[in-house]
């Protein structure tokens, strides 16, 4: 028999599949088109993908708008037409196929037909064929040029496309092909769509722009009645135009619309004033405007593709304040906000996407759930890839907002299409976009649904598309994923077929279906029934695995990677582990190709090396991976360092087992590769320190070679080699002082080392240099310090005053806490009057923009107050709150804060409320800030000691005229009610309580918040019961501004201690306008 | 602006928490169901407080709760037609 593919006939068996089998799966792999993560990132980068929104604008036509059923009709033709395109396509194939081959297959088949057809009607049956053939041929080119979107230029009502160019020109021309980096422009080209179906379109009112262009091609910096624009771009003209040249407006309408251009143009290209203002005015009156006249002008703007990222941003948060306001006016507009506001969800800066989930979130509430689902609907099962994509997006965002239970049905439906593979494609992309939008381990709004969920996702596993079962096992990854760590019972049903997939897949799906059984795996462990099932799964997962681990492709290499480290492996369940897991995995994984792969390889790299440690052996891995550490090949060599590290971290007990070879061979490699790396990286420092960390006493044979090491890069030209130098002695200190004896004395040979470098030159070596000196003093003690001799503590100290003043922020920082470490520990060896310069100079690095070094130097005015006292210190300080910077006032304050708490209040109290008799506001607000963080630090114990002390000046500052003043000593207030909750009596509390009830009725912000906040401060120290005899006869008070305050309070009081608020409700038996009603509660009579 | 929406939206979400917030708007009548509401769900919550007044109604005391929390559906009634 002779073979149809014409192959050559061998009498030996195959060993492949068949080739039938493997031509249909080849033509599989070419339609999938579910676009993965990698090529979307690509895509994303090269942003054409994010292009094509702009093609879909021809749909934003306000003029007329398509009734549903119109929709779903031009959708039908759209895909009728592809599919005929897709036919003539094969049957072109299959044409150019049989003139190349002799095509016998055809002919055997027709002689097999014979013996029951006469020969007229096989004439006829082929005639046909042809015939109709050349009809679709024909209907396909005119077809192709109107449904598919690929313009090109009409000259004379004639599209010149390629096969008609043929026809026209004689022979002898030949096609040239674009210059490389040319692309091309869609505008410049004329649209054949539509110049085809209406030949002439007059021009619209928006249009008219080019006119204004021939009239005066300058671009106009003023138009009348909007002021405060920033710049005018030509593309502006297009929608603006209008404004230049208009006339006076006829009718109301017109009166709007002409506004309302006014405004947007004001929001997109005005001053940050004009701007805020516009925006108000836009979203206030929106309601008055329309949705047709705003969304007319916002949405056509927003799909402009010369529009800038700032100018994006603005439109797209204007739409989303309108949508607000709008509510169900929106309703009818709700397809062209999707068209427009849609493809935002894949735009690559996070924050739009955000915006855009918000607005389309807020569009579900406004439009409801039909309206949304049959605008979405005919988007569904697009021919398009990119509306799916979008609209699957779109849908999990409706899901979301409407909960699941609502949406359920729609899904249902979707995913069962029959008629449509691509429907059943985008319904499953809708459940893992949900997925992905609710984030990993959020699950519970799907899980009531999960066994559902499941349940539809069953068949489509097996579907006969490969592109629909491939996102089906994703999707179902990420499902496990979202429920983790519940929900196996649900996931029960689909390991079977999910298996058989597993073992049919090769390639690209072979990695979708094993991230499906993998993330289903994990969640076996948290419930005991499943345990066979989950020792079962996990062996035949590896051996597959395994195999898969020389996979050239990426994905796959990062799926075993992912799964391996998630997996319940355990030596009993693989016994010859070595042989079948770890041997071929350092194989595979642990070479120079692996090393100079992108991070996130090496990444899972290394925490899979992790688990596989934990899991089996640890110090056997351990000895694999350190024997990399030697490697001639650097990124290798930084691959086993930071292995090296997550091991040595993660488990620093599993080194107690070490023997002395491994622990040598191990100090020798990290010792090596921090000798040998040529691009300095902190990995080499960290990996270090968890060694020594690890290691601890244990380092002391090998501390010669390390600390010489260390030494002699010191000393190195280059400044990078020395900061890292200086930077390990910072993170060895402490283990260095362990290893040696103390009449050894290795550290103070580093402090003198150290001492001698403080000349350096390189701001980023000097910084290191100093913070290795804090690290190597820190482990000395007082004693120690006291008896240091060269350099002696009061040596270091003067040398480091000059290095205050140095500008950088590293070395500023370092001195700092230096400077903090020597007044903590030796203030002794210093006199006053050094500390007090010191002092002086610590007050200019309050000006400091970075917030690190303003505290370190808060802190050291604490250690100094220690020293000295605080009397010279805090009058320094006081002083300081004169000055205009309000940054300055509050350091200042907070130091106040700090002195006074470690030197008890009354030593400084007394200074600063003195302090607060000097009229000047910003004294005044000083001293309130100061007694703020005084109190905040303060203990209730300590605190309660000062009430009846500092009231009078709190009352006069809660009197006071200035906002400022009543607001920090609410905010005092605050402080000191938490602090005292259950010490003090409560008396003062009513007191201030009295003081600070009248302000509830401020409006600025930041005050009433500090306000509400220190009632509420007061209602927990004093205690529901007395408190809400303040609230209410405020509660139904005549006047609306006086009720809406109380009821804050009331709600918070409710929402904080409910039970506790019942016994003080008041009784009420009943009201005089309601005789009738029976306000009493009996049960709260019953007495015995 | 921007705060006062979302001012309102936080007050919606503890609103449907809590049952018992309110706001300028809020009638008294409102009011008070939420006063009694809260008042017996406490009553009833209380274990110490049910036995105690079961023991003087001689009644069960889970039935005692049951009937308590029966009573949260409308706590506010007209009174019976005068006893005398």
């Amino acid at each position: 028999m002779p073979s149809e593919n014409g192959s050559k006939q061998t009498l030996a068996g195959s060993y492949t599949i068949p080739f039938e089998l493997a031509q249909e799966l080849r033509r599989e792999h070419k339609q999938e088109d579910s676009i993965l993560s990698k090529e979307l990132q690509k895509d994303i980068v090269s942003n054409e993908y994010q292009q094509r929104r702009y093609q879909r604008a021809e749909q934003l036509d306000f003029s007329k708008s398509l009734s549903y059923k119109e929709t779903m009709e031009r959708r039908e033709l759209e895909r009728e037409e592809q599919r005929v395109r897709a036919l003539v396509e094969e049957k072109k194939q299959q044409t150019i196929g049989a003139s190349t081959s002799t095509s016998t297959s055809t002919r055997t088949r027709t002689r097999k037909r014979r013996w029951d057809v006469t020969p007229e009607e096989y004439q006829t049956d082929t005639g046909e064929l042809h015939i109709s053939e050349s009809n679709k041929k024909v209907k396909s080119v005119i077809g192709e040029l109107l449904h598919s979107n690929t313009k090109v230029a009409v000259v004379g009502g004639i599209p010149l496309t390629d096969s008609i160019l043929d026809k026209i020109l004689p022979s002898g021309y030949v096609k040239v092909n674009p210059p490389v980096g040319y692309t091309e422009k869609y505008e410049s080209i004329p649209d054949l769509t539509e110049a085809s179906i209406d030949m002439y379109i007059p021009p619209s009112e928006t249009s008219d722009y080019k006119s204004a262009i021939a009239l005066g091609n300058q671009l106009p910096t003023d138009i009348p009645g909007v002021k405060g624009l920033q710049f005018f771009k030509e593309q502006d003209m297009k929608y603006f135009g209008k404004l230049i040249h208009v006339t006076e407006p006829k009718s109301k309408e017109e009166r709007k619309e002409i506004n309302v251009m006014k405004l947007i143009l004001k929001v997109k290209n005005g001053s940050q004033i004009a701007r805020k203002r516009s925006l108000r005015q836009l979203t206030d009156n929106s309601r008055k405007y329309g949705a047709d006249i705003l969304l007319g002008q916002i949405l056509p703007l927003l799909v402009e593709p010369s529009l800038e990222q700032s100018e994006r941003h603005i439109l797209v948060k204007l739409v989303g304040r309108i949508l607000f306001q709008l509510d169900e006016l929106v309703r009818p507009h709700t397809n062209k906000i999707l068209i427009v506001i849609a493809p935002l969800l894949i735009d690559e800066d996070f924050t739009l996407r955000l915006e855009a989930r918000e607005i389309i979130s807020n569009l579900t509430k406004a439009a409801g759930m039909a309206n949304m689902i049959s605008n979405i609907r005919p988007d569904i099962d697009h021919t398009d890839e990119f509306v799916r994509n979008i609209s699957s997006r779109v849908c999990a965002i409706v899901a979301n907002t409407l909960g699941l239970s609502a949406f359920l049905p729609f899904l249902k439906a979707v995913i069962k299409s029959k008629k449509n593979w691509m429907a059943r494609h985008t319904g499953i992309k809708i459940i893992q976009q949900l997925c992905i939008i609710l984030g990993e381990g959020n699950g519970n709004s799907i899980l009531p649904y999960l066994s559902q969920l499941v349940e539809i996702l069953k068949p489509t596993l097996m579907d006969e598309i490969l592109s629909v079962r491939i996102i089906t096992a994703l999707t179902l990854t990420q499902l496990a994923e979202n429920v983790k760590p519940f929900g196996i019972e649900s996931f029960e049903t689909i390991l079977e077929p999910a298996w058989i997939g597993l073992k049919r897949h090769r390639g690209k799906s072979l990695a979708a279906f094993l991230k499906c059984i993998g993330s289903i795996i994990p969640l076996m462990q948290y419930d005991n029934t499943y345990e066979e099932y989950s020792n079962y799964y996990t062996k035949e997962i590896v051996i597959v695995m395994v195999r898969e681990f020389n996979s050239p492709d990426d994905d796959m290499r990062k799926t075993i990677l992912k799964i391996l480290s998630s997996l319940p492996l355990s030596r009993k369940l693989i016994p010859n582990y070595n042989k079948e897991i770890i041997q071929p995995f350092f194989k595979s994984f642990w070479n120079r190709r692996t090393a100079s792969d992108i991070k996130q390889i090496s990444k899972l790299v290394v925490d899979a090396t992790n688990e596989l440690a934990i899991r089996f052996n640890f110090l056997d891995v351990l000895q694999h991976v350190v024997y990399y550490s030697k490697d001639d090949n650097e990124q290798l060599r930084r691959l086993a360092v930071q292995a090296i590290y997550k091991l040595t971290s993660s488990n620093p007990d599993e080194l107690l087992a070490l023997d002395s070879h491994l622990e040598t061979n191990l100090v020798d490699g990290i010792l090596y590769a921090f000798q040998e790396q040529t691009i300095h990286q902190r990995i080499y420092l960290q990996a270090f320190g968890a060694v020594a960390k690890a290691l601890n006493i244990r380092l002391s044979p090998h501390m010669n070679s390390i600390i010489s090491t260390i030494l002699y890069r010191l000393k190195n030209e280059s400044a990078e080699i020395r900061q890292q130098a200086a930077d390990l002695i910072t993170i060895l200190a402490s283990t260095i002082n362990q290893c040696s004896e103390p009449d050894n004395g290795i550290i103070p040979k580093l402090i003198l080392i150290l001492y001698e470098s403080l000349g350096e030159v390189y701001p980023d070596v000097l910084g290191s240099i100093i913070n290795a000196l804090f690290a190597c003093i820190d482990t000395q003690n007082k004693s120690n310090l006291y008896a240091m001799q060269n350099p002696s503590v009061n040596q270091i100290l003067p040398s480091l005053t000059p290095i205050l003043k140095n500008r950088q922020e590293k070395v500023q920082e370092a001195s700092i806490k230096l400077v903090g470490l020597i007044a903590n520990k030796s203030p002794e060896t210093i006199n006053a009057k050094e500390w007090m310069r010191i002092c002086f100079e610590l007050l200019e690095m309050l000006k400091s923009t970075k917030k690190r070094i303003r505290v370190a130097a808060n802190d050291t005015f604490g250690h100094i107050a220690k020293t000295v006292g605080p009397q010279d210190v805090i009058v320094m300080l006081l002083n300081n709150l004169r000055v205009q910077e309000r940054q300055l006032r509050v350091c200042t304050a907070v130091a106040m804060g700090i002195v006074a708490e470690t030197c008890s209040p009354f030593t400084v109290l007394p200074a600063i409320m003195n302090e607060y008799r000097i009229p000047e506001k910003n004294v005044q607000n000083g001293v309130l800030k100061a007694l703020t963080f005084l109190f905040e630090y303060l203990d209730g114990a300590t605190a309660k000691d000062y009430l009846f002390a500092i009231s009078p000046l709190l009352e006069d500052a809660l009197t006071d005229r200035d906002l400022v003043h009543r607001q920090t000593a609410a905010t005092v207030i605050r402080h000191i009610a938490l602090n005292c909750i259950g010490l003090a009596n409560e008396e003062i509390f009513i007191h201030f309580l009295n003081l600070v009830i009248p302000n509830i009725y401020e409006t600025s912000p930041h005050v009433i918040i500090r306000i509400l906040e220190s009632v509420e401060a007061i209602r927990l120290a004093l205690g529901n019961g007395v408190f809400t005899n303040y609230i209410w006869a405020g509660l139904f008070h005549p006047a609306k501004k006086v009720r809406n305050p109380y009821w804050k309070i009331y709600n918070t009081a409710y929402v904080h201690n409910v039970d506790a608020l019942v016994p003080y409700y008041p009784k009420i038996e009943t009201l005089p306008d309601t005789q009738d009603i029976n306000y009493n509660i009996d049960e709260l009579d019953l007495f015995l | 602006m921007a705060d006062k929406v979302k001012e309102q939206n936080d007050y919606n979400r503890l609103k449907a928490k809590y049952i018992g917030l309110g706001n300028a708007d809020t009638s008294r009548t409102e009011f008070l169901t939420n006063v009694h509401r809260d008042t017996l769900a406490s009553l009833s919550h209380h274990q110490h407080l049910v036995l105690y007044n079961s023991v003087i109604l001689n009644e069960n005391p889970e039935l005692y709760r049951q009937s308590l929390i029966k009573k949260m559906v409308s706590p506010i009634q007209k009174k019976p037609i005068s006893k005398g």
